[in-house]
């Protein structure tokens, strides 16, 4: 398993570097810099004298591969430098201090909805066209149809405005979790409600469970031990890949409840042309998704003993 | 499919009920607030007496909405640090409600003979909020700083009208050549670029014309006001935290003794861009007002019997207008210009469209502003008849060309805007012209328009201070063969006329060199004048202490004193739920 773990992280290595050369590239051939968009923030503009001037200030007028080549030696040692949106603070920093917020939301949203979701899958599975798997299949409708921006907002309407009960923005107490939570989680409710639904029932119909049946085991032991074991596996395959996008952060959950998070710099580095961040966020994503593919491989094989992780010799 | 039992249909209408209850449950609103007058006076730290209304001290708080600061150093950073920057820095000058310039902190001001220096008197024991004192060597320090070439700042242009400024930022002067210079401790005297420089007090009042400590800038002059640890206001507040991207808490300065000392004793700013706005924050009493209302709150203020009673209205001195590219095909055809000028109707994109948060603009200045000249709107004024009739003059009638091809135009916009959607509508409807509305990314937009590479787009402008020279020299003026840096017009006879008004020293002169301008840049369609806007705003009772303007309006103008005049009532506590 050692040994399997270093090739993927070696290759991992490789696809880093591959991704950072598409989004360098990608970055600089679309038209409107870093300043384009900061001026337009309030309607200004940045005469094209000034411009030029902040481009030679931050190294934007040099040939694209030797700001890359810089990139690359500046980023082996972590360093992205300053953000160009915010050129108070290096890219590090904001990732040090914002990214606790996501993580925060995100595990909350995913232990929120892997009892919610797998919870109702499980109960449907288990009492198949009872009222309460028609409960659970109308919860991932409306996970389903309504986008997250709008149940953010009903929320807030109901719950803040109408009945006051919770704040409608901020992070620094449970109470302004709830809301964050609850409308993020639409997303993996419904993803974690089907296919735990649908690979229980899957499941319930192999001969092994007939014949546990037949053995007299109890109803609980047949379901927990014999069938959520082996309907495990297409939830590991979805589980992780939700959970590196989970504690990536939200734009719209975050910008909606004023959540200082990172997800708001994911999408709003691309608009600001805020290159140093554009690319950090890139090669943490890409570092992030390629790790839980990783892990969700490992939980394979310890899900199922069929499954092996190299050839054999 | 199972039947639903008892048990269940009992469970069911008892959610259902619960539910209702619930969404019933709000408590009534909470008007019933009770002010006491105080036999005790309420007297800030800074030596104000607060109106016997007011709350104790410990109650003067104000939760207000604000947007990120970039850094701290305010005098780089005038359109990015917005609201927090109002109460940390002090100007020279400021504005009264009624748009009078008032002390700041400049005790007084004095124009030089030919207006081309003016010079301004700190006042006596100005300080620091570590308790430095201000000298004129900050101010002089302060320009040389903003204008660096070596520094991250894209607004120095603000101050070109400044001596030496724009050579310093584009690296062909030296910083001992900017006209900011130290006449005693006091005195700091400001030259004009080119000569006379009548409206530098203008400028100067501006919420961001504020100095840099040269005894913390001058050894970390990029990253000195980073963080709270490194900064000090010459404001009526000082900074105590700043939290990224969540809030920036503010007290009184202690070391303040200018003249607009705040009534408000801690500020919390909270930060966020919320992509619905802050409606539903003020409705929760999260904050205490919002600035600006947009035209779907409005709608729901002013159809609610109880929240329209805290709605505050005033013109606001902004300008939306369609720049045309002037110097190529088809726009460099006056009479098209015309044509499509007066194919609009204003009047029902201002009140249905929008709601009322705009009122039709026939010219760049806004009703009120300084050299208005309201005879303007008859030359774009809607007329279909005169539109055709131009329309067949430039060459399309019946919005064909010679060869019977519909005329097409190309309007681009970066993201969904409806202003543009109404005129594509209005074009197409009584010119019988055809009008692609394309949406580009905001980025790709703004480079286009530094390129003058659209032909049609919807420009705003908000002025920065009180007077023509920013609302027509400073946006329409051109700079070179392709006109403006934002506007691909020009016209050698506004170029003139705008000079002269430059450095006339006269007023009323100066005042008609600017109106004869812009009926210049009117008539020969340098813009197409669409909306001015109109500023709807909400704030609960408690929120008080502004003095009405001349017309007896009580509003709050950001980039007036208004925020110092302000105090909390002594009944907030019947009004706060949270926060």
């Amino acid at each position: 398993m050692i040994r399997y773990i270093i090739t993927r992280t070696a290759g991992l290595l490789g696809v880093l570097f591959v991704v950072s050369i598409i989004t360098f590239a990608l970055m600089h051939t679309v038209p409107g810099g870093p300043f384009d968009a900061r001026a337009l923030e309030k309607q200004q503009m940045v005469p094209e004298n000034i411009k030029r001037q902040l481009n030679e200030k931050y190294g934007l007028d040099e040939p694209v591969w030797k700001q890359y080549a810089l990139f690359v030696r500046n980023a082996v040692s972590l360093d992205f430098g300053y953000s160009m949106a915010y050129p108070n603070r290096t890219v590090i920093g904001i990732f040090r201090e914002q990214w606790s917020y996501s993580l925060q939301l995100g595990l909350l949203t995913f232990i929120f909805s892997l009892i919610v979701g797998a919870g109702l899958g499980i109960f449907s599975a288990i009492k198949p066209n009872s009222l309460l798997d028609y409960f659970g299949t109308g919860v991932s409708i409306f996970c389903l149809v309504i986008p997250s921006f709008v149940f953010a907002i009903l929320l807030q309407v109901i719950f803040s405005v109408w009945l006051g009960w919770l704040p409608t923005g901020g992070w620094s107490s449970p109470r302004h979790w709830i809301m964050p939570v609850l409308a993020n989680s639409l997303a993996p409710v419904l993803v974690l409600q089907r296919y735990t639904r649908a690979s229980m029932t899957d499941a319930m119909k192999a001969n092994y469970v007939r014949t546990a049946r037949a053995k007299g085991l109890s109803r609980k032991r047949i379901m927990f031990v014999h069938v959520f074991k082996n309907a495990l596996t297409p939830l590991l395959t979805v589980g992780g890949p939700l959970a590196a996008g989970l504690i990536v952060g939200s734009f719209f959950v975050e910008s909606i409840f004023r959540i200082p998070g990172i997800g708001f710099y994911f999408v709003s580095a691309i608009g600001s042309r805020d290159y140093p961040m554009i690319m950090a966020t890139t090669l943490v994503w890409t570092l992030i998704i390629s790790l839980a593919y990783l892990v969700t491989d490992l939980l394979y094989a310890l899900a199922d003993p069929r499954v092996t992780l190299l050839k054999e010799e | 499919m199972s039947k639903i039992t008892r048990r269940e249909l009992f469970s069911l209408t008892g959610s259902m009920i619960f539910g209702s209850a619930l969404l019933n449950c709000r408590s009534a609103p909470e008007n019933h607030s009770v002010i006491i007058n105080s036999r005790e006076p309420v007297i800030t730290p800074q030596g104000r007496t607060l109106p016997s209304d007011a709350a104790p001290l410990e109650k003067q708080i104000l939760f207000e909405p604000a947007a990120e600061p970039r850094h701290l150093d305010i005098s780089r950073d005038i359109y990015g640090a917005g609201v927090a920057i109002n109460w940390g820095g002090e100007p020279l000058l400021r504005r009264d409600q009624n748009q009078n310039l008032v002390p700041a902190m400049a005790e007084s001001f004095q124009m030089g003979e030919r207006a081309d220096y003016w010079d301004f008197t700190i006042r006596k024991d100005a300080r620091w909020s570590d308790g430095v004192p201000i000298t004129a060597d900050d101010w002089v320090f302060t320009f040389r700083h903003l204008a660096s070439p070596n520094l991250d700042n894209p607004w120095t242009w603000f101050y070109y009208d400044i001596k030496g400024i724009q050579a310093l930022k584009e690296g062909k002067g030296r910083p001992e050549d900017v006209g900011v210079e130290a006449i005693d401790e006091r005195t700091v005297r400001i030259w004009g670029e080119g000569g006379a420089i009548l409206h530098l007090p203008a400028l100067m009042a501006y919420q961001a014309a504020v100095p840099a400590p040269k005894h913390k800038a001058e050894n970390n002059p990029e990253h000195w006001a980073d963080t709270v640890e490194g900064f000090v206001s010459s404001g009526p507040m000082r900074l105590l935290s700043w939290q990224y991207n969540q809030q920036l808490e503010w007290d009184a300065n202690p070391f303040y003794n200018g003249p607009h000392k705040v009534g408000i004793q801690k500020l919390i700013q909270l930060v966020g861009a919320p992509a619905i706005g802050w409606f539903n924050s003020w409705l929760n009493k999260e904050i205490d007002y919002i600035g600006i209302l947009q035209p779907q709150e409005l709608a729901q203020v002013v159809n609610d019997n109880e929240l329209i009673q805290y709605l505050h209205t005033f013109n606001n001195f902004q300008t939306e207008y369609l720049s045309l590219d002037c110097l190529r095909p088809p726009f460099d055809n006056l009479k098209l210009r015309q044509a499509l000028s007066n194919a609009i109707y204003r009047e029902p994109f201002c009140s249905k469209v929008m709601l009322g948060t705009r009122i039709p603009a026939f010219s760049m200045l806004p009703p009120d502003f300084p050299a208005h000249n309201p005879e303007l709107k008859s030359v774009q004024d809607f007329n279909v008849e005169k539109a055709k009739a131009l329309l067949a003059e430039a060459g399309f009638p019946n919005g064909k060309d010679a060869s019977g091809n519909q005329l097409v135009l190309d309007m681009f916009s970066n993201g969904r805007d409806v202003a543009l959607e109404y005129v594509k509508d209005q074009w197409e409807r009584y010119l019988d012209i055809s009008v692609n509305l394309q949406i580009v990314e905001t980025a790709v937009w703004g480079a286009r328009r530094s390129q003058h590479a659209m032909p049609i787009y919807r420009g705003q402008y908000e002025y920065d201070f009180l007077d023509p020279a920013n609302m027509l020299t400073r946006l329409w003026r051109s700079t070179g063969e392709n006109g403006s840096p934002r506007h691909a017009w020009r016209n050698a006879k506004f170029d003139e006329l705008v000079g002269l008004a430059g450095r006339e020293i006269d007023e009323q002169n100066r005042i008609n060199l600017y109106q004869q301008a812009e009926r210049t840049l009117v008539e020969d369609v340098g813009g197409i004048f669409l909306a001015h806007m109109v500023t709807h705003q909400v704030w609960y009772p408690y929120l008080t202490g502004f003095e009405p303007d001349k017309n007896g309006n009580t509003v709050f103008r950001y980039l007036d004193i208004s925020r110092f005049q302000m105090y909390i009532r002594n009944d907030v506590d019947h009004w706060r739920t949270s926060g």
